[in-house]
């Protein structure tokens, strides 16, 4: 059934399209008599003003495209429910795409928000895509990079600092005594993930003890990826066990802590130290309560969302980074080794 | 800056417009050399076809709008995932918006996705959307309920049989000697709280000596089950429940965190607990968890392929798939072992 146009409305109400234009665009323009009878035809009708259509007039739209890396994982339901509280009071509503670490998918949304017109674009970027976001720009669409740095300053962006959340953790781990080190995460070209486990390596490079740190790759950073990682480290002769595991971020640390205490023996903190990144609300209550680094993922949204709506404002505003601190969270898993 | 227009296309390239336009809909009806010459000026200038305009012709986009209750429960992330894997295979995309089980929101989303013209929306609906899902339908735009049976059938759905999960969860909690039992959720006029709390009702209530209290809450979040547990523990242990049917995973995550964490209560021991939906962290739990498990993903594919035969075939009727929850016994309603 085709939907109800604006001509079915003028028809109905015996005047002009333009008037019916005018009483939802410019009511005072009309007489009072053409509003009502204007508004009992669109009520009679069903009539639904269609925004493709306005929008192709006014160039702006009320929503907010927001392309995510894996919205399965908590940390980003957070920096989401962070951008849309501040949304709200904006009156502006957010459209939620999930790459799924996935180029394809990522180039689609992009795509997708582009030709819905939005108002703007919060990304969490696979890989560099400035040139991309760049055409966007041109064509009045902001963009703002959410838990990444751009590095070259071309867009703003709001994050934390990476490098020093994985020097934090690899500290944290040596402090509590452990010597050979682990890094599970991956893929590399995912800048949060290389990052850390640069981080992690300073750490190693300035500590007075003689640390080892291995590098354990995975495909992405979900649970099973974990467990699987966890499970290719049991499987080694026990002398070749890390005994510090550092996972690029909690979803990793979970699928490990899966895998080694599906093993039976009491395995962390004991015999393996083990600290995840992004300090989800399940890390707290996991089989062994996980040490982590807590971004301050609802700041990490609201903010971002907030220099979205100012660059939107006004274009000619110079990119700005804002980069969060993150913090170190002890718990269970990393308790030094009696 | 405004964006270029199909005219700024045509003016460069010395074309009508309407040569444009067939090059980008119909390019068998253009000479080569006209195609060539439009394609070269559309690189040159960057200009993309704007969606808005074309769907205003098509009538219809390829996305899919996805109304979830909470995107911050895994359940909802693991459902978007079915459905947007499914979509993929039909060259759909599908856009998420979060109602955060408030009706303004979802009323935002509604209107949002329609004046999108979206090929369709798939709702886990909070209010009462049914008069306005018919007028959507209405004009062209069909609509499936997830996780939710249609209350007159007049949509088609996909869901669980949540009266039977509230049976299997109460059943399950009199089966390991509970008697004293807790139903811990809300708000009640979500349909999926009030129809597992009716199938718990009806099973306590054929057992001899059983009762059932109800711990409302506003919300299923982890911090609402942290509330009800921390709740719990004010009690005189002699007032204290001996199990808790927590309407969602959530809950009885956040119920674990307050009892075993905060406070010194045993699970199972003192208090046995199952939660509902069986999301990935409920087995990692420090006590993991007994759940009632929906087949989350199954349920956003098989909705989207609804959504698409009624898209295309509009005179289809409504149909109701119902999945049966299943029973998933972890360490958290093991047998008291004093």
């Amino acid at each position: 059934m085709a939907a109800t146009s604006i001509r079915d409305v003028a028809r109905l109400a015996g005047v002009s399209v333009g008037t019916v234009s005018n009483v939802l665009n410019r009511p005072g323009e009309v007489s009072a008599d053409s509003v009502t009878r204007v508004h009992r035809a669109i009520e009679q009708l069903g009539y639904r003003r269609n925004d493709a259509a306005r929008q192709l007039r006014a160039g702006t739209s009320s929503s907010v495209g927001f392309v995510v890396l894996d919205g399965q994982n908590p940390f980003f339901s957070e920096v989401v429910r962070g951008a849309e509280d501040e949304a709200s009071k904006n009156g502006i509503a957010i459209l939620l795409g999930n790459t799924d670490e996935d180029l394809v998918r990522e180039r689609m949304y992009l795509d997708l928000f582009e030709e819905q017109r939005v108002r703007g674009v919060l990304i969490s970027p696979y890989r560099d895509i400035s040139p991309r976001l760049e055409q966007l720009r041109a064509r009045n669409i902001p963009a703002v990079l959410v838990d990444r740095f751009s590095g070259d300053g071309r867009f703003s962006s709001v994050s934390v600092d990476n490098v020093v959340g994985g020097r934090m953790a690899a500290e944290h781990l040596i402090a509590s005594g452990r010597r050979r080190l682990a890094f599970v995460g991956g893929p590399f070209d995912v800048r949060q993930v290389s990052d850390r486990l640069a981080g992690s390596r300073v750490a190693i490079e300035q500590s007075p003890f003689e640390v080892g740190i291995e590098v354990v790759a995975t495909a992405a950073l979900t649970v099973d990826e974990g467990l699987a990682a966890g499970m290719r480290i049991l499987g080694r002769p026990e002398r070749d066990w890390p005994d510090g595991v550092f996972a690029a971020n909690d979803l990793l640390a979970l699928g490990l802590l899966q895998a080694f205490v599906g093993s039976g023996r009491l395995l962390v903190p004991q015999r393996i130290a083990l600290i995840g990144f992004d300090d989800i609300a399940f890390a707290r209550a996991a089989a062994v309560p996980l040490s982590s680094m807590r971004q301050p993922s609802r700041t990490i949204g609201a903010t971002a969302l907030r220099v979205l709506i100012e660059e939107a404002d006004d274009p000619g505003l110079i990119p700005r980074q804002t980069v969060f601190q993150p913090e170190l969270v002890v718990r269970e898993s990393t308790r030094q080794s009696a | 800056m405004s964006t270029t227009s199909i005219r700024d296309v045509a003016e460069r390239a010395g074309v009508s417009v309407g040569t444009v336009s067939n090059v980008l809909n119909n390019p068998s009806k253009v000479s080569p050399k006209s195609v060539a010459r439009v394609l070269a000026v559309i690189e040159e200038l960057g200009y993309v076809r704007n969606d808005a305009a074309r769907q205003l012709r098509a009538g219809r986009s390829t996305t899919i709008g996805l109304i979830v209750l909470d995107v911050r429960n895994p359940f909802f992330t693991d459902l978007a995932r079915g459905a947007e894997d499914e979509a993929s295979r039909h060259s759909l995309s599908v856009i998420l918006g979060n109602s955060d089980e408030d009706s303004a929101r979802e009323a935002a989303y509604l209107d949002l996705f329609e004046e999108q013209r979206v090929h369709g929306i798939l709702i886990s609906p909070y209010g009462d959307v049914g008069p306005r899902l018919a007028r959507l339908r209405s004009r062209g735009t069909p609509a499936v309920l997830v996780d939710r049976v249609s209350d007159d059938e007049h949509f088609s759905s996909v869901s669980v049989d949540d009266v039977a999960g509230g049976r299997l969860a109460a059943r399950h909690l009199l089966d390991t000697g509970r008697r004293r039992i807790a139903f811990a959720g809300g708000p009640f006029d979500i349909r999926q709280v009030s129809d597992r709390y009716a199938g718990a009702r009806a099973v306590v209530d054929a057992a001899p000596g059983a009762t059932l209290e109800v711990i409302e809450l506003s919300a299923l979040s982890v911090l609402e089950g942290r509330r009800a547990g921390e709740a719990l523990l004010a009690r005189p242990a002699d007032q204290r429940p001996d199990a808790v049917f927590a309407a969602n995973d959530l809950v009885a995550m956040g119920l674990l965190q307050a009892l075993v964490m905060q406070g010194s209560m045993r699970v199972p021991d003192d208090i046995a607990l199952i939660g509902f939906d069986d999301i990935d962290f409920a087995s990692a739990a420090v006590v993991p968890l007994s759940s009632v498990r929906q087949p989350s993903q199954l349920i956003g594919r098989t909705a989207v392929q609804l959504l698409i035969e009624e898209a295309a075939d509009p005179a289809l009727s409504p149909r109701q798939v119902v999945f049966q929850p299943e029973l998933v016994v972890r360490a958290s309603t093991g047998s008291p072992s004093a």
